[in-house]
């Protein structure tokens, strides 16, 4: 069994069960490489051409740092990832040294979309976001995409600034 | 005094462009003391240990009383050719202190380490009235995407 990013126990047993039988969603995995986890990141975003030995590099640096709280949900018919999503925990002064998640690279393969897998993810990492004891929950989304988030339960507020 | 990460990511240009007598330097364990209320060891240590990730900065006065602070963390992706995004966080100035171009520097110091962590990008969420401010800073709203910031109620 392949190394996971943070403890499976964290895997919310309520949002597995709305999945099909054939997907499975747990943290990302040691060898995600070799299940096309750059077809599904490519979908997002640039990724650039990386390497195994690279994936594998980030994997451990981000597991050894701790904070990074990578979901995977696997086509376990298919061997192949279809969907992915990351809370990322900031520690704060803040809010009484408070933690706040960050939501980063949601994304669902092409091939699986208009299945409600987003939601799936989405609440998967509410559910890391209350276990891990977040005081809130942030995400940067192109304006399209309000009216999905709107539905998970988030709100506009505050505007994402840039430089490059 | 133990500070938060080396002063070698501190920019020398900005700290030059200060008034005389104010110093920009890494958050240290002893800062309570000069009014950065309630830093508790456990969160200074654990950020500590990752002082690759968490650059928090203040700018202390000749009084030796903190005015301003600012926050980077520097966070690691697989997108972007396993890349580094730079999130700016908690940027505030006191109130005592405000409109001398101090928020300035706290951004300027926070965009060079920024550079020198080696960010793809470096992003920050502010509320519409503070835009006009950071795009004197530089940023720029990515207005072709509207991109916003949501959080739940």
């Amino acid at each position: 069994m392949s190394e996971y990013i943070f403890d499976e126990s964290l895997i919310s047993t309520e949002v597995q069960d709305t999945l099909s039988s054939n997907l499975k969603l747990r943290p990302l995995a040691k060898d995600d490489f070799d299940k096309g986890i750059f077809d599904c990141l490519e979908q997002l975003s640039i990724t650039g051409d990386i390497s195994q030995k690279k994936f594998v590099e980030r994997f451990e640096e981000m597991k050894k740092a701790g904070g990074y709280y990578t979901i995977a949900i696997e086509d376990e018919d298919q061997g192949k990832i279809v969907g992915l999503g990351t809370l990322f925990v900031e520690m704060k002064f803040l809010r009484n040294c408070g933690n706040a998640g960050h939501i980063e690279d949601i994304v669902v393969h092409d091939s699986q979309r208009g299945k409600n897998l987003g939601r799936r993810i989405i609440e998967q990492l509410k559910y890391l976001g209350k276990e891990l004891g977040c005081y809130k929950l942030i995400l940067n989304c192109n304006e399209k995409n309000i009216p999905f988030y709107e539905k998970c339960g988030l709100t506009v507020k505050d505007v994402q600034m840039t430089l490059y | 005094m133990s500070t938060l990460f080396s002063i070698d990511y501190i920019s020398s240009e900005v700290q030059e462009s200060l008034p005389k007598g104010y110093v920009l330097r890494p958050l240290s364990n002893d800062d309570y003391e000069r009014g950065f209320f309630n830093v508790l060891s456990k969160r200074f240590n654990y950020m500590k240990a990752r002082n690759d990730e968490y650059f928090i900065i203040v700018i202390v006065s000749p009084e030796d009383c903190i005015i301003g602070t600012g926050t980077i963390f520097i966070e690691r992706k697989f997108i972007f050719n396993a890349g580094l995004v730079g999130h700016i966080e908690d940027v505030a100035i006191d109130k005592n202190h405000q409109g001398k171009h101090f928020g300035l520097s706290i951004i300027q110091a926070l965009k060079y380490i920024g550079v020198k962590t080696g960010c793809v990008k470096a992003i920050l969420d502010c509320s519409v009235k503070n835009i006009p401010f950071y795009e004197k800073c530089g940023f720029r709203s990515r207005c072709h995407e509207n991109t916003w910031i949501v959080k739940p109620i």
